[in-house]
């Protein structure tokens, strides 16, 4: 089974595309979700449960799922974005089922099933199939290691080029917060964060909210950008 | 709120592996589950990965970092990209100082050779392309000096409305002043001076007998000055009664009233409110940070900020860009004495805005 269609996820002008992982979880990759799929009712539910009555237009769940990416990565967890998916699937399966999740909040919810992932992924990493995942996993890392070392100065060029194009692409506010922001040694940096939340008039922690708000859209843009540089054939 | 939220450091050993078990898995949760706590991770996270970049992590925290953070493939596309921004911020810096250097040299070079007579560049002096312009078309010469005209017009008719209305204040100050005002008497006394270059209170005053005018006038002085005396202390009384409006409520089973202004980052200490028991409901108005936005949501959270135990509607703020509040009011009922709240507002994306953190304190 696979989850049909997709989903652009529209915030006035911005559009959130829902990453290719959605499209790619199958029953046959995970094994855990046999007989069920993710309809476009059941992520409409989702999202309006994640939203809490208030519509977000997706980023809620945008956020959810960044959180759940970072869970799984800090915890060493070879496929952390497929495991985040797992994650919000079966919520969103209860929801399906159940029609309406009253015992927790969202977020916490969320953080049960994903430790319950979580440690059946640790269970599987002690059976052969998931360990042979890992090292094929490792070994293609590896491999682009390699690769990287071979091209290293060509790759270096190509990621400066599409961070500039990423850079381009931002907004001038956008552009003038995150080269501000992140300019400058540890102290020096404190004085400068404090002079750009004096100029926008906002507090620091408002300044360091949209400053890696800015920061990520930028590492997606660039990793975008290189992957599809190297699967451009040259 | 601010007792769940863990501090940079704490965050940093989080990110390097270093806290105990226990206290990393609290850290897993609120990493989900805490919104304040997921936003402060990020940014730490950030500047732990440009730390490492720039070289300024200490030795313990770079060796942590390379076995524990950068085993993650993730992590290590999180490092490239910074390297790749401070390579490009380091070349970016170098092409413009470069330029500003280049354009100070060509600046100077212009100077002294326009000092020396060069001939007019038309159209690249900005000034002279004016001219040009306009000994080309009187009309538009015409109408810019029309235009000056008019604006010196209006500016001295508003000097002169401003003069005039200030006239009566500073007339009513005068009116006001005992120590300008003359009494009868006391005109006749100076104008006795003139005439006769003593003054008849000086003559009483040899006596050690005030003069009747100036027992009258002493006597006026004393009446205004007490006037005076009680038109302050009003003054005071009608201050104080309206600061302690804005602190205090409305007791009464009513609306229990009050102004909160945005959390400071660094700022130990939320605000205290006090709710009347009877009150049925709480009137909030919040004073927003300048920012863009027009429409809101504001949700009050519990302590932990996990749960939400009210939400608005969508809010327009009230004023301009520069100093907007937002009205809301929710059930008293909602709030338990000695507990701690936050009220979130998020614009319409959903991005943070404020947080104004707050007590209830039992009265």
């Amino acid at each position: 089974m696979s989850y049909d269609g997709s989903f652009m996820l529209c915030a006035g002008r911005r559009h959130f595309p829902v990453r290719d992982s959605m499209s790619e979880i199958t029953s046959q990759r995970t094994g855990r979700m046999r007989g069920w799929a993710l309809t476009s009712e059941a992520f409409r539910r989702l999202l309006g449960w994640l939203d809490g009555g208030a519509s977000s237009d997706g980023l809620k769940y945008l956020e959810m799922r960044r959180r759940l990416v970072a869970y799984f990565d800090r915890k060493n967890c070879p496929v952390p974005d497929e495991l985040a998916d797992e994650t919000l699937n079966r919520v969103a399966r209860r929801l399906e089922e159940e029609g309406a999740i009253e015992t927790d909040a969202p977020a916490r919810y969320c953080y049960i099933v994903a430790r319950f992932v979580f440690m059946e992924h640790l269970r599987e990493t002690q059976k052969g199939d998931a360990l042979a995942n890992d090292l094929r996993q490792r070994s293609h890392a590896d491999h682009l290691a390699a690769t990287e070392a071979d091209d290293a100065r060509a790759l270096k060029e190509r990621r400066l080029s599409c961070l500039e194009q990423c850079l381009n692409k931002l907004e001038a506010a956008s552009r003038e917060i995150i080269a501000r922001y992140y300019v400058g040694e540890a102290r020096v940096k404190i004085e400068h964060r404090r002079a750009l939340a004096e100029e926008l008039g906002v507090t620091m922690n408002a300044l360091s909210i949209r400053a890696c708000r800015i920061r990520d859209r930028l590492e997606a843009c660039v990793r975008e950008c290189v992957g599809a540089g190297r699967n451009t054939p040259s | 709120m601010s007792k769940q939220l863990d501090d940079t450091r704490t965050l940093t050993r989080y990110l390097l592996g270093s806290l105990p078990a226990a206290e990393a898995e609290r850290l897993d949760e609120l990493s989900v589950t805490d919104e304040e706590v997921a936003e402060a991770l990020r940014s730490v996270e950030n500047d732990l990965v440009d730390a490492y970049v720039h070289g300024e992590l200490d030795e313990a925290a770079r060796a942590q970092f390379k076995t524990h953070y950068l085993a993650s493939p993730l992590r290590r596309e999180r490092v490239a990209f910074a390297q790749d921004f401070k390579a490009y911020g380091e070349r970016v810096s170098f092409t413009a100082r470069a330029e500003a250097a280049n354009e100070t040299r060509a600046e100077g070079a212009a100077a002294a050779t326009e000092a020396k007579a060069a001939p007019r560049r038309k159209g690249r002096d900005i000034f002279s392309a004016l001219r040009d312009f306009n000994l080309s078309r009187p009309a538009w010469a015409w109408s810019a000096a029309f235009a000056a005209l008019a604006l010196v017009i209006v500016g001295g008719w508003l000097i002169f409305d401003n003069a005039r209305r200030r006239q009566p204040a500073q007339t009513e100050a005068r009116i006001n002043a005992p120590e300008q005002q003359q009494t009868p008497e006391a005109k006749k006394e100076s104008a006795d001076k003139d005439a006769t270059g003593t003054h008849p209170a000086d003559e009483h005053a040899r006596e050690g007998l005030e003069s009747p005018a100036q027992e009258r006038t002493s006597n006026d002085e004393q009446r205004l000055a007490e006037e005076r005396r009680a038109a302050e202390g009003q003054r005071v009384e009608r201050r104080r009664a309206a600061g302690q409006k804005s602190s205090a409520p409305r007791a009464g089973g009513g609306v229990a009233s009050f102004i909160l202004a945005p959390q400071l980052r660094g700022a130990s200490q939320a605000r205290s409110i006090s709710i009347p028991t009877d009150a049925e409901r709480v009137a909030l108005r919040l004073r927003l940070e300048p920012n863009e936005s027009e429409t809101y949501r504001v949700a009050l959270l519990d302590e932990t900020g996990a749960r939400a135990l009210w939400r608005s509607g969508q809010v327009k703020a009230r004023g301009s860009a520069d100093g907007k509040i937002l009205s809301l009011n929710f059930r008293a009922r909602l709030l338990k004495p000695q507990a701690s709240y936050l009220l979130r507002v998020t614009n319409d994306a959903g991005e943070i805005v404020d947080d104004y953190p707050f007590r209830v304190v039992k009265q």
